[in-house]
C-alpha cells in the first residue's frame, strides 16, 4: 500500500478516532495530519498490508495520549452541551453526534480509544493489540463502556 | 444494547472536511525542511564557535598556558554540547511499534530521563564554562590586582547563583511537571 492509498482509506477513520478522544474538531485534524506525517516518515519498514491497520490507529492513539503532556488543551467535555459550536454552524453537525461525542469525552483516556476504535468497526483483538490489553480486559471494557455510554445517552433522551 | 448500531450508524456518519493528499504531502515536504533547518541551525552554530575558538587558539599567541586551559575547556565544552544535541535528534521515534500502554509507560521514563539529562547536560556546560573563564581571563587580568578582584568576583556570583538559586529552581520545575504528568498517566488506568 502506498501513501496515497493509506491516506485516502484511513484518513477519515483516523480522524474520527482522535476527534472521538479530543472532542476538538481543529486538534483532531491537526494531530490526524501529525499521524499521516509520521507514517509517511516510516511506510518503508511495511512489507506487508496486514499490520498496517494496527500499525497506523497505534501511531494515531499514541499521538493523542501525547496529549496529556500539554497542560494548556483542555478538554471540552465539561463545558454544557447546549452551546453552539462555530463548526455546528459549517458542518450542520447532528445533535446526536454532538452528544455522542461530549459523552465519549466524559470517560476516562482509555476507554475514549477503545470505544472510538470499536465504533470504527475494529476487532476487539485488535483494539487489544492497540491498547496494549489482553483481548478478555478489551471484551469487559467494551461491555461496560457500552453500558455506561447508554446510560449517558438515554439520560439526555435525544435518541 | 438495541441501540448500539444506531450510536455506531451516527457515529460513523461524522461530518469531516479532510485536506486531499496533495496537501498532506505538500505539508510533510514542509515540515521536514522545518524539522532539519530547526534541528542543524544550532548544530552549525556549534561547528562555527568550535572552529572560531580553534582558530583563536592557534593564532593567538597567548603568554601564559592558563590562556591555553581555558581555551582548550571550551572546545571541550563545545563538543559536548554538539554531541548531545546531535544525539537528540537523531533519536527516531515511531509511535507505531508501540501499544498504548507501552507508549504511556515510555512518554513516563522520557520525561523523567529527558528533562533530567537536559538539565544536567546543562549545569555541567555551564560549570565548564565557568572553569575554562577563569583560565581564561587570568591572562588578561593578572597583571592588576583591581581587574583580578572584579573578573574572579564575576566567577564567583555567576556560581554562587548557578548553584544555590538557578539549581534548586530548576529542580523544583522539573520535579513538579513530571509529577504532574505522571498523576495523569497513573489517572488514566
Amino acid at each position: 500500500m502506498n501513501f496515497n492509498q493509506l491516506y485516502t482509506a484511513y484518513s477519515p477513520k483516523i480522524y474520527r478516532v482522535c476527534l472521538g478522544y479530543l472532542n476538538d474538531i481543529d486538534l483532531a485534524k491537526d494531530i490526524m495530519q501529525e499521524t499521516f506525517i509520521t507514517a509517511w516518515e516510516n511506510l518503508q519498514m511495511f512489507r506487508g498490508d496486514a499490520k498496517i491497520e494496527t500499525w497506523i490507529y497505534r501511531i494515531a492513539t499514541n499521538k493523542c495520549l501525547r496529549q496529556l503532556q500539554y497542560e494548556k488543551r483542555e478538554r471540552t467535555a465539561d463545558l454544557p452541551f447546549h452551546i453552539p459550536d462555530e463548526h455546528q454552524e459549517v458542518y450542520k453537525e447532528d445533535d446526536r453526534v454532538l452528544l455522542l461525542r461530549q459523552c465519549i469525552a466524559e470517560l476516562k483516556e482509555i476507554d475514549r480509544l477503545i470505544i472510538s476504535l470499536y465504533l470504527e468497526e475494529l476487532s476487539q483483538q485488535k483494539i487489544a493489540d492497540i491498547v496494549g490489553m489482553s483481548h478478555e480486559n478489551v471484551r469487559i471494557r467494551v461491555h461496560r463502556i457500552k453500558e455506561k455510554l447508554g446510560k449517558k445517552i438515554k439520560a439526555n433522551g435525544k435518541f | 444494547m438495541e441501540n448500539f448500531n444506531e450510536i455506531k450508524a451516527i457515529w460513523q456518519q461524522q461530518q469531516q472536511e479532510l485536506p486531499p493528499v496533495k496537501e498532506v504531502l505538500q505539508k510533510i515536504k514542509k515540515y521536514k525542511r522545518t524539522a532539519i533547518v530547526k534541528a542543524y541551525v544550532v548544530l552549525l552554530a556549534l561547528v562555527l564557535s568550535l572552529i572560531i575558538m580553534l582558530l583563536v587558539l592557534v593564532n593567538t599567541p597567548f603568554k601564559l598556558w592558563t590562556s591555553y586551559v581555558g581555551a582548550i575547556l571550551v572546545c571541550i565544552t563545545i563538543i559536548y554540547m554538539f554531541l548531545f544535541k546531535y544525539n537528540t535528534l537523531t533519536k527516531k521515534r515511531n509511535e507505531g511499534l508501540m501499544s498504548n500502554n507501552a507508549y504511556l509507560k515510555k512518554l513516563k521514563q522520557d520525561i523523567v530521563d529527558g528533562d533530567k539529562n537536559s538539565y544536567k547536560t546543562k549545569l555541567f556546560g555551564m560549570c565548564i564554562w565557568g572553569v575554562a573563564y577563569a583560565f581564561f581571563i587570568y591572562e588578561i587580568v593578572y597583571t592588576s590586582t583591581q581587574y583580578m578582584v572584579i573578573g574572579y568576583a564575576v566567577l564567583i556570583i555567576f556560581w554562587v547563583v548557578l548553584w544555590f538559586v538557578y539549581r534548586p529552581y530548576k529542580v523544583k520545575k522539573y520535579q513538579e511537571k513530571i509529577q504532574r504528568f505522571i498523576q495523569k498517566i497513573e489517572a488514566i488506568h
